[in-house]
């Protein structure tokens, strides 16, 4: 049985964790499985049960608030497991049910689209509209722009088509720090969920990008860890730190 | 345009008039490679004349000005007296007068074209050796690429369209496009004073700018730093820069490298129904063998550090540059090639 494990804590974010759960559950054909614990519970615990959970062969997927139990409680969790987690964050709450639109932030490696192609299959297959976002820094900016407007159109078919093989999906760009864009992007265009893949690296000075969006986005966000070995990684956590 | 959420017009297509001289250029350059006596293009020569003598604004001292173009370095739109518009303007007015006897022209408009091309602006200090880019470009933020990122880099999405309108970093060689097209046309010994103002100026971030660079870098005798600009450009589509090779190749870029290894390495010309050749080849090339047609020939050109060997299939006016050209037929060795210009 594929399973989405929800954590409630008793708080008032346990209604949107539980939401957000059963409609993950609806695009990804499975059950929910709540796990709860009582207010009060020790961090360490609750982790401990929330990770056991998720360690199980059926389940798929963590759904969680990220300010519950605690406010670091969430980077316990998506750095100590293997498998994609929803954060839910305090501004989400009272957010339209449904999922309608997800933002796709890439960075353009390889490791971070095949992280997030799975996920995005996915919402494409229950219909969910695709905007991907690309930002430009030091580090990613192309080399040659030459008519912007045919440069524009050309670049993009391409990035999404190395990245993000799903038609219909469109291609935001930026320029500028990662994470503000993230958030800045995902209110723009009302979207109702961000897929970032990260590299399950929370040591100082990384995970900027992931850092900034679950302590800044209004909506929920889906991390998947990236499949290789940290020293192969160029995800936004490496890029921007 | 949308980028970065809003709104960007693009107004290459509106402001870039200097396309009207260019292409003006092209078909006289075609007509002397080929060779042709009837220059299809002298319609074309007449009428664009006649667009550029319309277009200039003469101010109270006599003096021409071309207001409001955008010059081949797209970082900065709609700027007055864009140097490199100007000075293909003054030579399409005097290219239109010099071939005025050949078309229905009255000697009264020629003598007007010649009048005004004399009157344009230019931009060019002679303390300095320099062309000002455009009226007021010496104001800009001094920004050179070094303080940006390494080029080639796409500078204006990095820093954004205000902020690099408002420096000096510009996209592509503007000022010297005018060394590579029309060195005739601009005061003698200016590359280089240009070449070392402008180069650290420039993001390289059109396809086009590279092999350019190359070129120009080559007839200014560095050729070894012609050779690095050149492997850039090479590798645009070959190991896919731009990220849009799948979308097509960048033939332009393609026609550059061929200019900068024709134009640029082996200083081939073509002027007065005669072929010269200045080579400048960089340490690491032995030679350069190079196949093209030219005044109706098939020439084959093997250059190396001793001489310059000609192969062509009928006879042909050929010369090292700086010597008098001379009759050659079949095979003939030239050399050896002098420092050139």
């Amino acid at each position: 049985m594929t399973e989405v494990v929800a954590l409630t804590t008793g708080a008032d974010a346990d209604g949107q964790v539980m939401q957000t759960a059963a409609v993950a559950g609806e695009i990804i054909c499975a059950d929910v499985r709540r796990v709860s614990v009582a207010q009060g519970t020790p961090a360490g615990q609750a982790a401990a049960r929330l990770l056991r959970a998720l360690r199980e062969p059926g389940a798929v997927l963590g759904v969680l608030a990220s300010e519950q139990p605690s406010r670091t409680f969430w980077q316990r969790i998506v750095s100590s497991c293997a498998k994609p987690v929803i954060l839910v964050p305090p501004a989400a709450r009272g957010q339209r049910p449904g999922i309608r639109r997800v933002l796709l932030p890439l960075d353009g490696t390889p490791e971070s689209a095949a992280a997030v192609a799975e996920a995005a299959g996915q919402f494409a297959t229950a219909g969910v509209d695709l905007v991907a976002l690309h930002v430009f820094n030091e580090t990613t900016v192309p080399m040659f722009w030459d008519q912007p407007a045919h440069a524009h159109r050309a670049w993009a078919e391409e990035f999404l088509a190395r990245n993000c093989v799903r038609p219909g999906a469109r291609l935001e760009l930026r320029t500028g720090v990662t994470g503000e864009h993230i958030v800045d992007v995902a209110a723009r265009e009302r979207a109702d969920m961000i897929v970032l893949g990260w590299s399950r690296q929370l040591d100082p000075g990384r995970a900027r990008t992931v850092r900034h969006t679950v302590l800044s986005a209004a909506v929920p966000i889906l991390l998947v860890p990236l499949a290789v070995p940290e020293k192969d990684i160029g995800p936004f956590d490496a890029v921007n730190t | 345009m949308m980028f970065g959420g809003r709104l960007v017009p693009v107004t290459t297509g509106l402001y870039e008039e200097h396309v009207t001289a260019d292409v003006a250029w092209a078909a006289v350059r075609c007509a002397e490679w080929t060779g042709g006596r009837a220059l299809p293009g002298l319609p074309l020569l007449v009428q664009t004349a006649r667009y550029w003598a319309s277009r200039c604004r003469l101010d109270g001292a006599g003096a021409a000005h071309i207001d409001g173009v955008t010059g081949p370095d797209e970082y900065h739109e709609r700027v007055d007296d864009n140097a490199y518009t100007n000075v293909m303007a003054r030579w399409n007015l005097r290219a239109a007068a010099d071939a005025a006897d050949r078309m229905p022209v009255t000697a009264q408009e020629s003598g007007r074209w010649r009048e005004l091309a004399g009157r344009i602006v230019d931009g060019y200090d002679s303390a300095t050796g320099r062309y000002e880019q455009f009226a007021g470009y010496y104001c800009l933020e001094p920004l050179l690429m070094a303080d940006v990122a390494a080029p080639p880099v796409a500078a204006d999405l990095l820093l954004g369209p205000e902020r690099i309108a408002a420096s000096q970093v510009i996209k592509q060689p503007d000022v010297l496009m005018l060394h590579h097209m029309v060195p005739g046309e601009v005061a003698p010994r200016s590359l280089i004073p240009n070449l070392d103002f402008y180069g650290p100026r420039t993001s390289h971030g059109s396809s086009l700018s590279p092999a350019i660079t190359a070129s120009l870098l080559a007839r200014a005798g560095r050729p070894d730093e012609a050779l690095a600009m050149l492997r850039t450009a090479l590798a645009i589509d070959l190991s896919d820069l731009t990220g849009t090779t799948a979308a097509g190749l960048h033939i332009a870029n393609l026609g550059g490298v061929w200019q900068a290894m024709l134009s640029g390495f082996a200083g081939v010309g073509v002027q007065a129904g005669a072929l010269s050749v200045d080579p400048r080849l960089p340490a690491a090339w032995g030679s350069l063998h190079l196949r093209f047609r030219c005044l109706g020939r098939r020439v084959r050109l093997h250059i190396t550090r001793e001489r310059v060997e000609i192969t062509t299939d009928a006879p042909l006016l050929a010369g090292l540059a700086g010597q008098e050209p001379r009759r050659v037929t079949g095979h003939c060795s030239l050399g050896p090639p002098g420092k050139g210009s």
